[in-house]
């Protein structure tokens, strides 16, 4: 070949007369794979126009988007500090990849190529890997390191090391005040499942199985939603098992402990009802309180997606009203739709930072040809809490009193796969302190079956994710040097005879 | 579901066009490109609604060319390392009879994926420079210099009339 136009009968005649063997019944089978992922991504294209239509974002355009950098080269993603090199897209160290921080890399491309607020918006992944970016990530290398030493399974001493191989842990870490993510685990393969949340890949198709029911950790919003609707921490509620709505007969809400203070039976205050998890006064508060409250309070705190059982539902979008009950039945107060590790880490940050929200998010800086292009802005301290600081010193109060782990709000959840409440799924611990916020998820990799550890004991969450939970959330205040603030007392604001409750 | 008439002539019409440009992005792998095309159709298949009335062979040739530069299908489908450039096969993937055949597929092996997406769209499916930059979702300036590097490393003159050139790389052969 010496010339383009003999260039071009070349590559004619190399595949002219070649095999072909592609059956429709290949591309309907095909097509049935592509649907399974496909649901949301349409999901996604009616969120975009809702979202249009509210005027907060644009059209997506794919025809052509602005460009940014005529430059061509390897970019390269480095931790938070903008030193340490995260992953280089120049061929030779793409194996990097395929380590626990490949998923970061997959979420930074999803949240530069996807995103409302960035310059490389409708831009490929491709363009994107060979732009010559300079991408500083939310990620702190102490921080990914401590949490990947306590879920990583091939990390000796991990708490993940030596279980059985079909125990999966997810968890993150976020920033309270910023949403800055800095530290996440979504699994040990990087270009494998996402069991920590979910991205949107490049054609468009949610990847990830990030979604877990998460039990009793729910209760905390389900608290929080009573505590700002003007109940008492103090406020007494039956705890017995008895009719209530939606639940009679032999559909009554049970309990799998007993309430502390009233261990017979009767009336249980809502703060120890939430420190021992009591299914039965929690639904009683949820159908107080109203269950689309609980849900308002959960996506004002930072629970973008929760799953019901027809599917993926963006909280972000949607009024409260109009899901409950047609999605969401009653007993979401106690935590039976999936959510993922990192909003539950997001929303533990926004009451970390006084009822601040901020957006989790991977990409803190990104830079081209020296030129700083994007850079993430913190929430404005002016916008208004999802709380008042007086419930908010309530809730941290109520979920540090148990002491699961000393000068930290913690919640543990258990999820059954099945009736028996002694065999888990899933396992949470779920937590912050005021200057770090984290969850951890224990469950399976593949199927729905009980967990249990080397030892062949049930996982529980206060068990395994707690000790995660707390190595994580201690060891990364030491590393990088930070000094959380003492809790404020309660303050014990609201009524103590609230509708629904046992009169005190 | 039964497909609308109108998509399996849209299939009968366009897939062995689109077979034959994804048998260039491979290098030659039948195989792949097989999987590569019946992914797009499929993705054809479930958008036709919205893309029956647009020119719905340029959505499934973006989506071939799309797939073929995932490197995570790559690495999903191989469980392999990438590297830039697709190694070497000991098989001819083209068949036994097409020693001559051999020489393109070998070069094109030599670029990178990106560099036989350019190729492919500019000389195959006869695209322009601005039409392959909007494909790829990549400068026009990108699109040149790889192009530029692409021609180089196949040896062929990027004058279109290739005249001037051709003389001085007669003589230059392809091999390895």
């Amino acid at each position: 070949m010496k010339t383009i136009e003999e260039l071009r009968r070349a590559l004619e005649d190399e595949t002219s007369g070649l095999p072909m063997n592609i059956s429709t019944e290949r591309i309907r089978r095909r097509a049935r794979a592509v649907r399974r992922g496909r649901v949301v991504a349409v999901a996604a294209g009616a969120l975009a126009v809702l979202l249009t239509v509210a005027g907060i974002i644009g059209l997506p355009h794919r025809a052509s988007p602005p460009v940014l950098s005529t430059q061509v080269g390897p970019t390269t993603i480095y931790y938070r500090d903008g030193t340490t090199v995260l992953a280089r897209f120049d061929g030779s160290e793409r194996s990097q990849l395929s380590w626990p921080v490949g998923l970061v890399v997959n979420h930074v491309l999803d949240e530069l190529s996807h995103s409302a607020g960035s310059p490389l918006r409708g831009h490929s992944w491709e363009s994107i890997r060979n732009g010559a970016f300079a991408i500083t990530t939310t990620i702190d290398p102490a921080a990914q390191q401590v949490l990947e030493q306590s879920a990583d399974p091939t990390i000796d001493g991990s708490a993940m090391h030596g279980q059985p191989t079909t125990l999966q842990a997810a968890g993150a870490v976020v920033e309270p005040g910023t949403g800055r993510v800095l530290a996440y685990f979504g699994g040990r393969d990087g270009q494998g499942a996402d069991y920590a949340s979910t991205y949107v890949d490049e054609d468009g198709t949610s990847v990830g199985f990030g979604g877990h029911p998460p039990g009793s950790t729910f209760m905390a919003y389900t608290l929080a939603a009573a505590l700002k609707a003007g109940y008492s921490l103090k406020s007494q509620w039956q705890w017995t098992p008895h009719d209530q709505v939606g639940r009679t007969g032999p559909y009554q809400i049970r309990n799998t402990s007993i309430c502390p203070s009233s261990p017979s039976g009767g009336s249980c205050s809502l703060l120890d009802s939430v420190a021992v998890s009591l299914n039965v006064p929690l639904y009683g508060v949820t159908v107080s309180v109203g269950p689309a409250r609980v849900v308002d309070m959960a996506r004002q705190a930072g629970i973008d997606t929760m799953w019901s059982d027809r599917g993926r539902v963006d909280l972000r979008t949607v009024d409260p009203n109009s899901v409950v009950p047609s999605q969401f039945d009653t007993v979401l107060g106690l935590g039976q739709y999936p959510v993922t590790v990192l909003d539950q880490a997001n929303a533990m940050a926004t009451f970390a930072a006084g009822g601040l929200r901020a957006t989790a998010h991977f990409v803190q800086r990104v830079t081209s040809g020296g030129r700083v292009v994007y850079s993430d802005t913190p929430p404005d301290p002016g916008q208004p809490r999802v709380l008042s600081a007086d419930a908010l010193a309530d809730l941290t109060y109520a979920l540090s009193k148990t002491g699961v782990v000393p000068g930290m709000a913690v919640k543990t959840g258990n999820w059954s796969a099945t009736n028996d409440s002694t065999q888990n799924s899933h396992a949470w611990s779920i937590g912050y302190t005021s200057a770090l916020a984290a969850a951890i998820w224990v469950g399976n990799g593949r199927d729905e079956r009980p967990i249990h550890d080397r030892n062949n004991a049930t996982i529980w969450g206060s068990g395994l994710p707690t000790q995660m939970l707390r190595r994580v959330v201690t060891d990364t205040q030491t590393r990088l040097g930070l000094r959380p603030a003492a809790f404020p007392p309660p303050a014990f604001v609201g009524d103590v005879n609230p509708p629904g409750s046992t009169p005190s | 579901m039964a497909e609308p008439d109108d998509f399996s002539a849209f299939v009968s019409s366009s897939s062995y066009r689109l077979f034959r440009a994804a048998t260039l992005l491979t290098g030659g792998d039948l195989a792949t490109a097989e999987d590569l095309v019946a992914d797009a159709l499929a993705r054809v298949y479930l958008a036709w609604p919205r893309i029956r009335s647009e020119d719905a062979f340029a959505y499934a040739r973006r989506v071939v060319v799309n797939l073929h530069l995932d490197w995570r299908r790559l690495l999903r489908r191989r469980g392999e390392t990438l590297t830039d450039s697709v190694p070497e096969r000991s098989t001819n993937d083209f068949g036994h009879d097409v020693v001559q055949r051999e020489s393109v597929a070998r070069s094109l092996r030599r670029l990178t994926r990106r560099e036989r997406a350019v190729v492919v769209l500019r000389y195959f499916l006869d695209l322009s420079e601005e039409a392959t930059a909007a494909e790829l979702g990549v400068a026009v300036g990108t699109v040149k210099s790889t192009n530029a590097r692409a021609l180089a490393k196949l040896r062929v003159s990027p004058d279109l009339t290739g005249s001037a050139r051709a003389a001085v790389t007669t003589t230059t052969p392809i091999g390895d």
